[in-house]
């Protein structure tokens, strides 16, 4: 083969994380010769999983929380603001030295740096949206409506469910639908007590175990969950869904994936007389070559920042601000869900009671707020749900009261007292003052960094108040004692900053009107047919529910239009 | 409950080194099995921060806090060696020369009441003053919540399931409390007054319960294998470490 050959695919997927994965094992499954590009190193599944089920004493610093201002934490100071950020864990995240940004206003900006890239430590909630989310900005005015409804995507949440495996509790909500789901998990007797108290005190509130992509029974080759815990280590038995245990196995089974690791995409290479993405220029980060690699359809899935910095950074004369940007859109809008607004409070009693086993998983609250009818209004728009969970205090909490010696130790001996704690997670609005650009300054790579100015707004700020007061209103309804609410957000300075919930998105978003976004329904961009871009970049608005099993549904079915298109010559 | 669902941590381990293959080391289902790997004296460890002499006073102080029963004790898991490691691979320079003034200060307390350093003092006078700091060492809680979050267990709670991610150790985090509690000076008096103590115990217990020692013969690992959301407690009859 010659380099000509070898440098030539049928299809390009930028990324590897959770939206790549799905678009590489789409694509190969349909035929298509397939190159994967990914910046950061490769990760193999099991071997490459170093700290997996690694006792705390195995540790030196046992697993400490590193947090900005300790030791180890220097070439982090933005990944080490999220508390998964830990000695067990700091490999699986960029070293923020290597890839800088600007931070106008306070906007943390949690990055993976090798295959698999945050697949392998999301936090695994996932919650089909409904048309309470796709009708939201078309019925509060907010912005530009979606292309598409809850139909438009039900079929594709089945189909991917059915591959990732979801365990959860069927609940009959119009705003949250039920999916294919494995069993769900077991709630513990603190979290029994918090629902009945809920449920009884509150019309139309529900508590339920957390829906999430992993497995309560042996699915596709895969293993049930061990209850080892942390499951943001990796997990050899592939017992959650990452790129590692799912999507890449099938894709690679193809025979039709490269894997291209330690190559970072500086730009995209517009064809202006094809109107079409003709390649894709890559940097190696190990040698610092350039490369161009071409193919007949792009994927682009580098994240929702990652995607929009490559989509500004891709200029011509036909797109001086960006290719796929006629609109001006990209960079635009970005979003997060903004949480750490909450309560806790203790359980007094069920001392009988205790549990067994790492259940990597809490309970959901659905959205209560701004629903159909009238008595859920607010003076809002939008709304949140709550995660939680509950669970008997440890030895811990020998380090916050006086007492020492045998008396300390036979103390600790026993479990401790129930806490329940819940975090609301609420929807961001679009709004075009939130954006990201290219900066002056350029990486080592020579590619210009982003200078992000995010913050939250009035509709987010009114909306956390009503977080913290329903939380302390439910846990004391149902009998929780000493709640205590709490909001982290500290204007202008750290603590429940945008970026931190980990759930960015809006940067290149779908919409009906070329003019005011920059895909179509079908995540394809307006202005160049053969480029898709599906990660988080896509997304209208935010929703309140995590949007991960959304960007996986909307690939899967964004690569069904583009290999459909391409038999049919129109790509 | 049936007893064969109970899954001890042993066939946890073995489970699920088959599930992988085999790939768990063997080494480790040795070591949780025996739960004498705490003896093994290391030779070539060496204090990196203290000196002999105050890692002798690291490792009586929580010897006292946490003492030899009937199942090991501070000194038996080393916690002086994780201490050592913290102060010299985590704390910030400032926490680590405050640290090493508060041993000096304990010298200077034994010295007021007993005319000697604290090693010098007997085990009842050691424990006497002991006593006495703890006590004083814990302002209210509301107020150390709030400036030493990581220490209390709801924030733990917070920042663990706020992402649904491991729950484990957490180091408090005094450079930061100081800076909160900086806007008030009483409060901020208050805090300072039992740092050094509040931080030895604080190190201590978690050296301790994540130590092999710990974890597995005072407590036990809550163990792989199933998930058993409610279960008497007397079927368990401890605190998971």
């Amino acid at each position: 083969m010659t380099d000509k050959q070898q440098d030539e695919y049928d299809a390009i997927v930028i990324g590897s994380g959770i939206s790549g994965g799905w678009a590489a094992k789409e694509l190969t499954e349909k035929g298509l010769r397939t190159l994967m590009i990914e910046r950061g190193r490769e990760v193999v599944h099991g071997k490459d999983y170093v700290t997996e089920h690694k006792n705390t004493w195995e540790m030196p610093l046992r697993n400490a929380r590193l947090a900005p201002d300790k030791q180890g934490a220097e070439d982090y100071p933005v990944q080490s603001r999220t508390g998964q950020f830990r000695e067990a864990t700091k490999h699986l995240y960029l070293r923020d030295t290597k890839q800088p940004y600007e931070e106008v206003k306070p906007f943390t900006w949690i990055q993976g740096d090798q295959v698999g890239g945050k697949s392998l430590i999301w936090g695994r909630q996932v919650y089909r949206w409904s048309d309470l989310d796709f009708e939201a900005n078309l019925k509060d005015g907010t912005a530009p409506d979606w292309p598409i409804r809850y139909t438009d995507i039900a079929p594709w949440y089945s189909y991917v469910e059915k591959h990732v495996g979801v365990s959860g509790e069927r609940l009959g909500l119009p705003h949250l639908p039920d999916g294919e789901f494995l069993s769900p998990m077991q709630m513990n007797a603190g979290e029994k007590f918090v629902k009945a108290g809920i449920e009884r005190h509150f019309n139309g509130r529900h508590v339920t175990i957390g829906r999430v992509a992993i497995l309560t029974a042996n699915h596709k080759g895969r293993a049930a969950c061990h209850y080892c815990g942390p499951c943001d280590r990796g997990c050899s038995t592939g017992s959650y869904f990452s790129t590692q245990s799912s999507t890449l196995p099938p894709a690679m089974a193809t025979g039709r994936l490269t894997v291209l690791p330690d190559s970072i995409v500086h730009s995209l290479v517009y064809d202006a007389k094809t109107h079409r993405v003709s390649g894709v220029r890559v940097v190696s980060t190990t040698t610092k070559a350039t490369r161009e690699y071409k193919a007949k359809v792009v994927f682009l899935c580098a994240s929702t920042l990652g995607s929009a910095r490559i989509l500004l950074n891709s200029k011509s004369s036909t797109f001086p601000e960006g290719i796929a940007n006629s609109s001006g859109v990209v960079g635009h809008n970005l979003m997060d869900h903004h949480f750490r607004a909450g309560a806790s409070g203790r359980i007094d009693g069920l001392n009988d009671h205790y549990y067994q086993g790492n259940r990597p998983n809490g309970i959901y609250i659905p959205r209560f707020r701004n629903l159909a009818d009238a008595a859920t209004k607010k003076e809002f728009v939008r709304g949140f749900g709550y995660q939680g969970a509950a669970s008997r205090e440890g030895w811990g909490r020998g380090a916050s009261a006086p007492g020492i010696g045998v008396a300390l130790k036979r103390r600790l001996h026993d479990a401790g007292g129930w806490l329940m704690s819940i975090t609301g997670f609420g929807e961001a609005l679009p709004r075009h003052e939130n954006f990201v650009a290219l900066s002056d300054k350029t990486d080592e790579f020579g590619i210009p960094i982003l200078r992000i100015d995010c913050s939250w707004g009035p509709n987010e700020l009114a909306m956390r108040k009503d977080m913290q007061q329903s939380a302390v209103e439910m846990l004391e309804a149902a009998g929780c004692k000493n709640v205590v609410g709490n909001d982290d957000n500290k204007p202008g300075g750290l603590g429940a900053e945008p970026g931190l919930g980990i759930h960015e998105m809006g940067t290149a978003r779908m919409g009906r009107d070329p003019k005011t976004s920059a895909l179509n329904q079908w995540n394809q961009a307006h202005d160049v047919p053969n480029l898709f871009v599906t990660d988080g970049s896509a997304m209208a608005s935010s929703s309140c529910v995590n949007p991960s099993i959304t960007y996986m549904a909307l690939t899967a079915r964004a690569v069904d239009h583009a290999v459909r298109e391409m038999k049919a010559r129109n790509i | 409950m049936s007893e064969a669902n109970d899954i001890t941590r042993r066939e946890a381990l073995a489970r699920t080194a088959i599930l992988l293959g085999g790939t768990l080391a063997a080494s480790s289902i040795a070591g949780a099995q025996s739960g004498t790997a705490w003896l093994t004296p290391s030779a070539q460890w060496r204090a990196r921060t203290l000196s002999a002499s105050q890692l002798d006073l690291v490792s009586t102080l929580a010897e006292h806090i946490i003492p030899r029963t009937n199942t090991p004790g501070a000194r038996d898991a080393g916690v002086e060696r994780f201490i050592d490691a913290i102060l010299t691979d985590y704390y910030a320079a400032e926490e680590r020369q405050r640290f090493v003034t508060g041993l000096a200060d304990m010298d200077a307390r034994a010295q007021k009441a007993h005319g000697v350093a604290f090693l010098k003092t007997t085990k009842a006078q050691q424990m006497a003053l002991l006593t006495a700091l703890d006590a004083e060492s814990y302002p209210p809680q509301q107020l150390l919540a709030k400036a030493e979050p990581l220490s209390s267990e709801r924030q733990r709670m917070r920042d663990s399931l706020a992402r649904q991610a491991s729950t484990g150790p957490t180091i408090s985090d005094p450079t930061r409390a100081a800076a909160d509690a900086a806007g008030d000076p009483a409060a901020r008096r208050e805090l300072q007054k039992g740092w050094f103590f509040r931080r030895v115990k604080e190190l201590t217990l978690l050296g301790y319960y994540t130590s092999e020692a710990g974890a597995m013969t005072e407590l036990k690992v809550n163990p792989m294998g199933v998930y058993r959301g409610d279960i008497p407690y007397r079927s368990i009859g401890h605190s998971w470490a």
